[in-house]
Order: structure tokens, then C-alpha cells, then sequence
């Protein structure tokens, strides 16, 4: 595929999502809500599991968790999720068929998702304030930050593709399969610091991509010192991204060579 | 005309060949309230402990709690996603059409089917913890599962009627997807899971006693508390369910008359 078919397919799909964002608005101002309604769940079910007098200090490292994961979760499953809408409406074979990539269409999905994450993250942080006070405020650099935020939306963009193909060959929607993306909220070092997990989960979370991005985060947004050092996260975090990338293109050629012999499976409702 | 118990056995059937013909998702519906608890539990403790959430929410048994409250959320998201879903749902398949014209009301059907749909997805999350909970807290605390059981499929009648307006909401609006699910995570903030109410600002708490759930969570509260419940909480708890199933049922019913006839006349878009 030619650099010139890759970009004028890019333009016309961005084109789309942008102009369903605007024609949904309701439905996109319903979802930011949404993301900022989990996101109090959460901050406020770990402050209910903390002394009152503590709830300054680990108010920042709860705001930051329940941030990135949002960041993860919710490309995750807008991604994931579009299979079971992909395939429904029949878009699966009217892409094929002129030649377009259902990997390209299903990863645009990330324009809504980030404009609702972006609105939910907000409103939470208004939120927690409003409950807890004290110094939640940025305390290092804001364009760092922001860049290990892409950084962590990048890595569930690829894990939400890999659902999708995976939907693709089981028929069950991807969010449904996204059982382990769930406990690495915990054990991955996404709303834990991975210095403050058991000793031997804390393996685990360094081998898997998130832990490092959100080390990363919660390092230039608040200075906790991240459990590998700064170098060490980004060399860590590169790797594991690969890895991720590597495992999805692998799952696709299956998916898609599955789809292309047998033909797609409606998913099931969830 | 198709009789009403003919819409509540297809709806029976559907459900269960749903899960039948997937494992997959069987399992994965199986696992969420363990999710729900894992992710609590875990969470909560990096920061505080479980004995500092037991004070807070005034139970005694802690886990008990967190197994029944899991299932009463995972069950009210399932309540509103079905009976809200299953309009938009129709919609996409292009059957929406058809159902608006079929002899039975509009309303009937999605009442009868949304009601099926949520008692089969009350049994099977409460079905799934009680292994869990009867391992942990011994065979007593199954029991008192039954009385969570009871309130919630009382539970459910009033967010019927809250679901209804969802699902006709973003019928008119002509949305792809229900434009009001927000109230889902709403329903659940307000009504204080994994956290007391009081914790949440006052507009918000006085908002809460206006929530379904939060009485199916006090009810879970209670059987995590007492081996014999109180009766006069019992009542009261009774009483207001009984109280927004009515309100929430005449105002959902009459949302969807008028939905109805606005696609009657104006068509399905």
C-alpha cells in the first residue's frame, strides 16, 4: 500500500470520526460524563478504604491512577468495542471489498475516545477537589506529562486493536475479553505505584507496557521516583510496546486470513 | 397478538442461548463481580486497609458486603443497559421498524422483555458470588444472600421505569447509542457501593435517597450486618423501593407512549 492511498485513507476515515463526534454530540457529552462518573467511583472507593487525615497525600497518587487508567481503558474498549458495531453494519465487507484498512478505521475511534476522556478527567479533578482539597495541583512539567499520557493512549490503542482481532476470531465482544487489561489496572502498576505492590507481583508489572508509561506519569506530574529511574522506565516502556505492537500484527494476520476463508461472525451482545 | 408470556419465554430463550452458544462471554459475565471485588479490594488496600472501610461503611463482615454490593452493581448496569439498550439495539439491526408495528404496544414489550432480561441477569450475578461467599464467610452467609436476592428484583422495578426513559430518549434524539446511560455510573455514584454516602457533596447525598440502588446496597448493608435483619428496616427499605417503582414507572410508561407516537408519525431515523 502506497504512501499517498495510506494518507488519503487516513484523511477520509479522521474526516468521518470527526464528523460522527459532531453529529453525536449528545452521545459524546453523555460518554465524558460517564468517564468522569467511574473515575469518582473509584477515588472515592479508595478514600473509603484510607483514614481521614491521610487523604491529602494519597489523593494525588489516586487522581493519577484512576487518570492513566482511564487513559487505557477507555481507547481499550471504545476499540475493542467497535468490532461488534463494525461487523453489525456490515462495514467489515464494504472496507475488504474496496480495500481499506480495518485496522486504520477501528483505530480512529481514538478521536472520540480522548475528547471524552478528556472532558471526564476535568470534571473529576474538580471533584476530587471539591472533596478531598489540598495540593493536587501539577508539580512538574506539563508538556512531559502530557507526553506520557499519548504515550499511554498509544499502547491501548494497539491493545484495542489486538481485542478487536481477537473478537473477530471468538464472536465475543472485545471489553468482554479485557479481563486481564482489568487487573492490570492493579497488578500492572497503572493505579499502584509498582514500589508499593507485593515483591513478587512487582515482576510482573515491570515485563507488562502500562507500568512503565504510568511510572513515567506519576514521576513528571507529582515526582514520585519511578521504580526502574527515568531511563531505565523509557527503555523498559519502548520494549514492552514492541512487544505489544509485535503480538497484535500476529493476531491480525490470524483474524483476518480466519475472516477472509470463513467469513465474519456477527459478535454477541454483551 | 403474541401474548405477553410468549415475549417473557422468547426473551428466557434468548438469554440462555446467548450464553449457551458462548462460553466465552458465560465466563467472562461469571467473573465480573470478582473483578469488581479484586479491583476494590486491591485498590483500596494500597492506600488504606480493609479494616479502616469496614468502620467507614458500619458492617461486620466486609467481605460479604463487597461480593452482594458487586453483584447489585453489576446487575443494576445490566437492568439499564437491557431495557435502555434494547431499543437503540433494534435500531441498529434495523427491526426497530417492525417492532413499533407489531399489534403489541411498544411499551409492553420492552417493559415485558427488559423485566425477563433483568430477573435472568439478577440470578445469574448473584449465582456466580455465592460460592465465593459461602467459601469465605461460611454456609449462613449464602443465606443471607437470599434476602440481597429479594430486594434486588424489587430493586429492578423501579430502574425499569428509569431505563424506559433512556431508551426513548435517545430514540427521539436520534443517537446511535442510548444518550442517557450516563446515569448508569450516576446510579451507581449516588448509591454509595464501595463507598458510605456521606462522603459524597450534600446536593449529591440528598440526591441519593431518590436512587433505587441505594436501597438495594442498604439491604446488602444489612445482610452483612444482622444474622436477623431488623424488621422496621426492612419496611422502610420495602416502602421507599415500592414508592420510586411507581413514580419511575408512570413517568417511564408515559415517555414511552409519546416516543412511540412521535416514531409513528415521524419514522425511524
Amino acid at each position: 500500500m502506497g504512501y499517498g492511498r495510506i494518507m488519503s485513507m487516513t484523511k477520509a476515515m479522521l474526516w468521518l470520526h470527526l464528523k460522527r463526534a459532531v453529529r453525536y454530540k449528545y452521545g459524546l457529552i453523555n460518554w465524558g460524563i460517564i468517564e468522569f462518573l467511574y473515575m469518582a467511583i473509584y477515588m472515592l472507593g479508595a478514600l473509603a478504604f484510607t483514614p481521614r487525615d491521610q487523604w491529602g497525600g494519597v489523593s494525588q497518587y489516586v487522581f493519577w491512577g484512576v487518570l492513566a487508567w482511564t487513559l487505557v481503558s477507555t481507547p481499550t474498549w471504545t476499540i475493542g468495542n467497535w468490532a461488534q458495531f463494525y461487523i453489525n453494519m456490515g462495514l467489515w465487507e464494504q472496507h475488504e471489498t474496496i480495500g481499506a484498512s480495518h485496522s486504520l478505521f477501528l483505530s480512529m475511534r481514538i478521536i472520540p475516545a480522548i475528547i471524552a476522556g478528556f472532558i471526564g478527567s476535568i470534571t473529576a479533578y474538580g471533584f476530587l477537589y471539591a472533596t478531598v482539597g489540598g495540593n493536587l495541583s501539577l508539580r512538574g512539567s506539563v508538556l512531559l506529562t502530557l507526553l506520557f499520557l499519548l504515550w499511554l493512549v498509544l499502547q491501548s490503542t494497539i491493545y484495542g486493536l489486538l481485542l478487536s482481532y481477537l473478537s473477530l476470531l471468538t464472536s465475543t465482544p472485545g471489553p468482554m475479553l479485557d479481563v486481564l487489561n482489568i487487573l492490570l489496572f492493579i497488578i500492572g502498576g497503572i493505579g499502584v505505584p509498582v514500589a508499593k505492590l507485593p515483591e513478587g507481583v512487582r515482576l510482573f508489572a515491570v515485563i507488562t507496557p502500562y507500568s512503565h508509561a504510568s511510572e513515567l506519569i506519576r514521576w513528571s506530574a507529582i515526582g514520585i521516583k519511578p521504580y526502574l529511574g527515568v531511563l531505565g522506565e523509557v527503555f523498559a516502556g519502548v520494549l514492552t510496546t514492541l512487544g505489544l505492537g509485535l503480538t497484535a500484527w500476529l493476531v491480525r494476520g490470524k483474524a483476518y486470513s480466519n475472516a477472509r476463508m470463513n467469513g465474519v461472525k456477527g459478535i454477541g451482545r454483551m | 397478538m403474541t401474548s405477553i408470556s410468549n415475549i417473557m419465554l422468547a426473551e428466557i430463550k434468548v438469554q440462555l442461548y446467548w450464553l449457551k452458544n458462548n462460553k466465552v462471554m458465560m465466563l467472562m459475565t461469571l467473573l465480573w463481580p470478582y473483578l469488581m471485588v479484586f479491583i476494590m479490594i486491591s485498590f483500596g488496600s494500597a492506600f488504606g486497609s480493609l479494616e479502616e472501610f469496614k468502620e467507614k461503611m458500619g458492617i461486620a463482615s466486609p467481605i460479604l458486603y463487597l461480593f452482594a454490593g458487586s453483584a447489585v452493581a453489576t446487575a443494576s448496569i445490566a437492568v439499564i443497559d437491557n431495557a435502555a439498550g434494547v431499543a437503540t439495539w433494534h435500531r441498529w439491526l434495523g427491526t426497530l421498524s417492525y417492532v413499533l408495528l407489531v399489534p403489541r404496544r411498544f411499551v409492553t414489550y420492552l417493559l415485558v422483555s427488559s423485566l425477563v432480561t433483568s430477573m435472568v441477569q439478577v440470578i445469574f450475578n448473584l449465582a456466580s458470588i455465592t460460592p465465593a461467599v459461602i467459601v469465605l464467610e461460611g454456609a449462613s452467609a449464602g443465606l443471607q444472600l437470599l434476602i440481597v436476592l429479594v430486594f434486588m428484583f424489587i430493586g429492578t422495578l423501579p430502574l425499569l421505569g428509569i431505563a424506559l426513559l433512556g431508551g426513548v430518549a435517545s430514540l427521539l434524539a436520534s443517537e446511535e447509542s442510548d444518550i442517557i446511560n450516563f446515569l448508569n455510573p450516576l446510579l451507581l455514584l449516588l448509591s454509595g457501593v464501595f463507598y458510605p454516602v456521606k462522603l459524597l457533596p450534600w446536593i449529591l447525598k440528598q440526591a441519593s435517597y431518590y436512587i433505587p440502588t441505594k436501597y438495594v446496597v442498604d439491604a446488602a448493608k444489612m445482610a452483612a450486618t444482622y444474622t436477623h435483619p431488623p424488621g422496621s428496616t426492612i419496611i422502610i427499605i420495602l416502602y421507599a423501593l415500592m414508592l420510586l417503582a411507581v413514580l419511575y414507572n408512570i413517568v417511564g410508561v408515559f415517555g414511552t407512549f409519546y416516543a412511540e407516537k412521535e416514531l409513528r408519525r415521524r419514522g425511524v431515523r
